[in-house]
């Protein structure tokens, strides 16, 4: 079902759409991810997918390239190896690239494999679920974005709330009350999903863009450097460290609101405590290389997982290609791998197919990082403007969805800048109605007895769970002050 | 500053959902939440947590001031109406803040012309007045804007059929 030459051809060309937007400092995965959703409505499942997949292994590899190359990351997820990979590249820069190149496939297979076989066995697990275990289960979500995306996390509260408010806009997923529509009859259906992300994800990069019209960057590198030339060492020298950063890569993408930046840092600071040359991170580690960009690529599949098995988005990306299942009528859950196997099964498979294309378009792509990274800001925002206009009327063909993308844009951009972080808005925004769904169903069925979130066995794991995460920071922080 | 300003925007954002929605019924027949609920309860935890960044940002205020006064510090300099505005600039796009302001008004109007001059023309122009602006030449701004509009009209328009909208004397582009 992969191997359809369309498929192949789509993700090929996603792929290089991910070389652009990882390589271009300024751009993110997450916003071309948002770009591209809208394409999806017009696609086969399977093929808008794996676009997407295609896409966003490849963009977490390039968003190495001008950090290898010009101290800048591409992407956040490129920021852990950015000084060590720094420091190499004066000597070899495209060896270094190459290292990243082959420990991107490494760290992205290692992740897939993982997903390939603890998905199906939770989505089996997950079938005994009721409403108490989801509604645990998505405030767990929303409590590990607050804990991990915010520095302060009364700020990621604060976000988290914002979300579950505009998510309450609309009719009630309980009773179908109309809530703050204010007499406006497109906000009956609620806010539109694809329209605010491209709003929360692509306005302000835009904005951040435009704010330097004039920036472009030059590169220069010796053309006889072998690109490879590294990995045998590599090979020799850190296996375990590639083993290691792919596995706390893969559990770190797992978890609601942490994603491939997360990854690479938590690996890299694990690396560094762990490692015989600990004095040598921060000034041109191979090793604190290896382990970061292991990490990085192997989040990205394990995002999937919680995707895949409980309709819980790992990290940003995963929260857009929700709305893409939703569009296509595939519900995430145990139903999912029971009615729609196959196409799961393909999407394993594009996510294998992928991460092996890192290698050849990687290659490709460091040889011509230096036209790549010519496109000047001026030139790049508008037309991304542009595209992210078609985008969010393409959803609904509704002109005030639109405006809902600069409203959401504006608001995005502030929030930024006063430090309250866009990933716990969005996942509110998406497991809003989730929560109070689930609160409202165990109420009622229970008439009213809170003892049912407790009751059952797992529903009471997940709740200590949470409860736990709740108190943990502050346990924590009165522990060190105390010391 | 900052937590001062997300302490007030959760403080009025919570005050504004809760006002907005005192004609809905928090509590239904038997005592079952009502669809009031959830949303009172987002708004009072978003007061709440605004209400405690402005705490965090007086009390981290008030220690600095005991510090200054104890310091030798002198030449402190009076806030004038320049470093103010200065400082609501930087606030709103740094060193950038003009480009920001300029964009979004551009990016307003587009959107606000594209019901009268259809997507395309009215994307033509904002994307060439856009390039201008921001100093890219008129002949490689009109050259960037017609691939774009053509790749967007091929893409969209033919191959996905998309149905976008037009200008209102109708459009003169085949489908």
């Amino acid at each position: 079902m992969i191997f359809q030459p369309h498929i192949i051809v789509t993700m090929f060309l996603a792929a290089l759409l991910g070389v652009f937007v990882g390589s271009m400092p300024g751009l993110t995965a997450t916003m071309a991810t948002a770009l591209l959703i809208p394409f999806t409505y017009f696609m086969d499942p399977l093929a808008g997918l794996s676009m997407i997949i295609a896409m966003s292994s490849v963009a977490i590899f390039s968003g190495d390239i001008p950090a290898v190359l010009l101290r800048i990351p591409g992407t956040p997820a490129s920021a852990a190896l950015t000084i060590d990979a720094y420091y190499l590249a004066r000597r070899k820069p495209l060896s270094t690239l190459g290292v990243d190149a082959f420990c991107c496939m490494l760290g992205g297979l290692f992740g897939t494999s993982i997903l390939i076989f603890t998905a199906p066995i939770l989505a089996d697990f997950v079938t005994g679920f009721s409403s108490a275990e989801y509604f645990w289960l998505t405030l767990w979500g929303l409590s590990m974005a607050i804990i991990i995306s915010a520095e302060d996390p009364l700020k990621g509260v604060l976000g988290v709330a914002i979300g579950l408010l505009i998510s309450s806009i609309g009719l009630d997923p309980v009773y179908g009350y109309p809530r703050y529509t204010l007499g406006i009859p497109d906000l009956l259906s609620g806010i539109s999903f694809i329209p605010a992300l491209i709003g929360f994800f692509a306005i302000p990069q835009l904005l951040w863009l435009i704010s330097r019209p004039r920036e472009k960057y030059a590169i220069k590198f010796e053309s006889n450097e072998r690109v490879f030339g590294l990995i045998g060492e590599v090979l020799k020298k850190y296996k375990l460290v590639i083993l290691r950063s792919a596995g706390i890569g893969t559990f770190t993408g797992a978890l609601p609101g942490a994603g491939a930046d997360i990854a690479a840092w938590t690996s890299y600071g694990v690396a560094k405590r762990l490692s015989r040359k600990p004095d040598e991170y921060g000034k041109g580690s191979l090793e604190g290389v290896v382990a970061a960009t292991s990490a990085n690529n192997a989040a990205i599949p394990g995002a999937w997982i919680p995707l895949l098995v409980f309709g819980i988005p790992g990290d940003s990306i995963t929260a857009i290609v929700l709305g893409a299942l939703l569009v296509h009528g595939l519900r995430p859950g145990p139903t999912l791998f029971q009615e729609q196997g196959i196409l799961v099964t393909a999407l394993f498979m594009a996510f294998v197919i992928a991460n092996i294309m890192i290698l050849p378009i990687g290659y490709a792509a460091i040889r011509l990082s230096s036209h790549i990274l010519r496109v000047p800001n001026n030139i790049l925002a508008p037309v991304i403007a542009v595209f992210c206009v078609i985008g969010a009327y393409a959803v609904n063909n509704n002109l005030f969805d639109i405006w809902l993308m600069l409203l959401f844009g504006i608001m995005g951009y502030f929030m930024e800048r006063l430090g309250i972080p866009i990933p716990p808005i969005v996942l509110a925004i998406i497991l809003g109605p989730m929560v109070e769904f689930n609160f409202i169903t165990t109420l009622i069925k229970s008439d009213l007895n809170p003892i049912m979130f407790f009751s059952r066995p797992i529903a009471a794991c997940l709740a200590v769970i949470t409860i736990t995460t709740w108190v943990l920071p502050f346990i924590l922080a009165r522990l060190r002050s105390l010391r | 500053m900052k937590d001062l300003l997300a302490g007030f925007l959760g403080i009025s954002s919570g005050i504004t959902f809760l006002l907005l929605g005192l004609g809905m019924p928090v509590l239904i027949a038997k005592g079952y939440p009502g669809p009031f609920f959830f949303p009172m309860i987002s708004s009072i935890v978003l007061m709440t947590s605004g209400m405690l960044l402005m705490l965090k940002y007086l009390t981290r205020r008030h220690r600095i001031r005991k510090m200054e006064e104890n310091s030798l510090l002198e030449n402190r300099e009076l806030p004038t109406l320049k470093s103010f505005v200065a400082s609501i600039g930087g606030f709103i796009g740094g060193k950038g803040y003009l480009s920001v302001t300029i964009f979004l008004a551009s990016l307003a109007a587009y959107i606000f012309s594209i019901n009268y001059i259809g997507f395309l023309l009215s994307s033509f122009i904002f994307m060439y007045i856009v390039m201008t602006i921001y100093g890219v030449r008129m002949i490689a701004a009109v050259i960037y804007s017609t691939i774009t509009i053509i790749f967007i009209y091929m893409l969209f328009i033919v191959m996905f059929k998309i149905v976008i909208p037009e200008p209102i004397l109708g459009s003169i582009l085949p489908r």
